[in-house]
């Protein structure tokens, strides 16, 4: 090892020593949780392996944790609704957030970092105070429904809480910055010059969007779709205040197993699934990325 | 000429009439009207800034005319969007297709006019080979040379069969060697198809050796439309005759006018005489043109007369086939010459510093008056 890779291996350690301690580390612990069972003990849960001084000499894990998970359905739904939630938001953001990326990117190159400031902006307050702002619109008596209600529009207040289009507004407003930025940078790249052949070349304004602008920004749009569908999956804050309380995202239910049930091994159980559903589009992403680059 | 050509000629195939097109409060475009006719290889020719792109575009539709109109065949495509114009483009930067392979690039405008799959493929095929590049059809424009980039550019533009096709400056990323060959094989390829073709270019030995006529640009205006070789002998102004090759212009005042004029030149310090209708004033300030192969040098400078001026060699340039000289009169004015016969200076006995006599005759020169 020449002093340049040794050099190297210092400038990576700390980050390594950091995902291994805030990572790797309790990714083992709720593993190891996820195998136990529960126990009216503190913490609440059994051990899995017997000990012999400083060596393990038994292993008492099991799956049953992970079977019970697939017999109760309100699991499965769980993650089904997480799912479907996060990829309809991230849909909406997409339809959102592709006009404005594009409006940005085609702006004057001096009024660009303005607009993209605009679009950061709200990222700098905390999401939680934008997801009360929104029960300020929604709820029956904040000011959609009171605005209305004083025009004479509607008698008695609509229901926008509780809804499913209150949880996309929740995904949009929490989440479309990181829709914007990929799409934006796609677009910024391109050249204006493959709008305007494409025009000489018979293509109509919409034909040259969907034979020529779509295909060339599809890298951002995989990346943006997926920086938005991936932490909606485990949201929690937006469906726990804005969705009803049908809508189970599979990261309330993780709260009610670990606050309310107290079944530790049950909650850990339930996130090693939601991990591996994460990890799968986040190996997707990187792939993509490593594509574009070669 | 152009307005001749509107009353006698044939219906012009291409027309643009008193053309304009202003960015905010810029003219880029002012007033140009210019008729082309059917199988043309016309060349727009002028500086950056002149204009000549704006207009390129304008015909392609890609830039909204600010007043006049434009037809082809007779029809008035003024208003009509790029993508239903009978025009197609060859850009400056190729702008091929990243995503799509060759084939896809050149089947672009086919797919777009709905062409049965048989026929688009056959096309597609007949382009490749027209532009030599038959085996590379499933490359992406990624994996192809500049050359060969350029070259699937003029495939897809022409695969619709347009009436005209615009190329802007198309030659402009080549190597000079490439671009030599370049020119001979799109003046190949369009004396074989017969299309029209109008191409924007800075490059006057370009434009010389491609064209069938040229358009000189400059300042938004087109200020002479000619064939190259009359644009060379008959430049309209100073600026055209110093753009398309190399000039000697001596300022002088019109002396005696009639079929020889003559003028009285402070340059040459001697009286100048050029065979030229043009009417004059007497006292006029003119200027005579005379091309550095048209300068006659003799090494013993004798006498005064009409259209000689002596002076002294100051500069050789020894090129080869062709020799540069420059001669710096008593006057003090630079005078080019260039000789293409066989030079040798121990023959000629010439060394910097020599006086020696530069000539012209009266039918060499030509007189302008702006």
């Amino acid at each position: 090892m020449g002093f340049g890779s040794l050099k190297r291996y210092l400038v990576i350690l700390p980050p390594m020593l950091w995902l291994g301690l805030f990572f790797l580390i309790p990714f083992f612990v709720v593993l190891q949780v996820s195998l136990a069972d529960p126990a009216l003990t503190r913490p609440p849960f059994t051990a899995i392996f017997t000990w012999d001084g400083w060596w393990p000499t038994g292993f008492l894990g099991d799956l049953e944790n992970y079977k019970f998970l697939l017999s109760d359905s309100l699991y499965i739904n769980s993650y089904w609704n997480s799912i479907k939630i996060a990829a309809i938001g991230a849909f909406v953001c997409l339809i959102i957030g592709y006009p404005i990326a594009y409006v940005i990117a085609r702006a004057h190159a001096n009024m660009r970092n303005t607009l993209l400031l605009l679009v950061i902006l709200p990222f700098w307050t905390s999401s939680l105070l934008r997801v009360y702002a929104l029960i300020g619109m929604y709820s029956p008596n904040g000011f959609i429904n009171s605005t209305l209600s004083w025009l004479g529009i509607i008698d008695t207040p609509l229901q926008l809480m509780q809804t499913d289009f209150a949880v996309y507004s929740g995904i949009v407003i929490t989440y479309l910055p990181l829709m914007i930025l990929p799409l934006y940078a796609a677009l910024e790249k391109l050249d204006g010059d493959l709008m305007e052949a494409a025009s000489d070349l018979g293509a109509t304004p919409l034909a040259t969007f969907w034979r020529v602008t779509l295909p060339l920004s599809l890298s951002g749009i995989v990346a943006g779709y997926l920086l938005v569908f991936i932490p909606s999956v485990g949201e929690f804050v937006i469906p726990a205040l804005l969705g009803g309380p049908d809508q189970l995202m599979i990261g309330k239910t993780l709260w009610t197993e670990f606050f309310n049930n107290r079944d530790w091994p049950v909650a850990s159980s339930v996130a090693m699934i939601m991990l591996a559903f994460l990890v799968i589009p986040m190996m997707f992403l990187r792939n993509t990325q490593g594509s574009r680059e070669a | 000429m152009a307005d001749k050509a509107e009353e006698s000629g044939p219906k012009p195939f291409l027309r643009i009439h008193n053309i304009s097109k202003h960015f905010a409060d810029v003219r880029a475009v002012d007033e140009v009207s210019l008729d082309i006719q059917q199988g043309e290889f016309f060349c727009l020719l002028g500086g950056s800034g002149s204009g000549k792109s704006t207009l390129l575009r304008m015909i392609a539709g890609l830039e909204t005319a600010t007043s006049g109109h434009i037809e082809i065949e007779g029809q008035d495509v003024t208003n009509v969007p790029p993508w239903n114009r009978p025009v197609n483009m060859m850009f400056q930067s190729y702008a091929l297709f990243p995503h799509m392979n060759v084939e896809k690039n050149i089947a672009f405008g086919l797919k777009q006019d709905n062409w049965p799959k048989a026929e688009m493929d056959a096309r597609v095929q007949e382009l490749l080979d027209l532009v030599q590049l038959g085996e590379y059809g499933k490359r992406k424009p990624n994996q192809l040379s500049g050359g060969q980039r350029q070259r699937v550019a003029l495939a897809r533009a022409l695969a619709r069969k347009p009436k005209v096709l615009l190329l802007d400056e198309p030659l402009s990323a080549l190597d000079k060697k490439l671009r030599e060959e370049t020119q001979r094989q799109l003046v190949a390829i369009q004396k074989e198809i017969g299309t029209t073709f109008i191409m924007v270019t800075h490059d006057q030995e370009e434009a010389m050796s491609i064209a069938t006529r040229i358009g000189v640009m400059d300042e938004a205006r087109l200020i002479q439309v000619e064939a190259p070789r009359e644009m060379y002998e008959r430049p309209a102004n100073k600026m055209i005759a110093g753009f398309i090759g190399q000039v000697n212009l001596f300022e002088g005042k019109v002396s005696r006018k009639g079929k020889t004029q003559t003028i009285t030149s402070m340059d040459t310090g001697s009286l100048l005489e050029v065979v030229d209708n043009t009417k004059l004033e007497d006292g006029q300030v003119v200027w005579i043109a005379v091309r550095p192969e048209r300068v006659l040098l003799k090494t013993n400078p004798k006498g005064r007369a009409a259209n000689k001026a002596n002076g002294k060699l100051t500069d050789i340039m020894y090129l080869g086939g062709i020799t540069h000289i420059q001669v710096t009169l008593d006057s003090g004015s630079p005078v080019r010459i260039t000789i293409s016969e066989h030079w040798d200076e121990d023959e000629a006995k010439l060394k910097l510093g020599d006086a020696v006599q530069i000539s012209f005759e009266k039918r060499a020169a030509r007189l302008l008056v702006e």
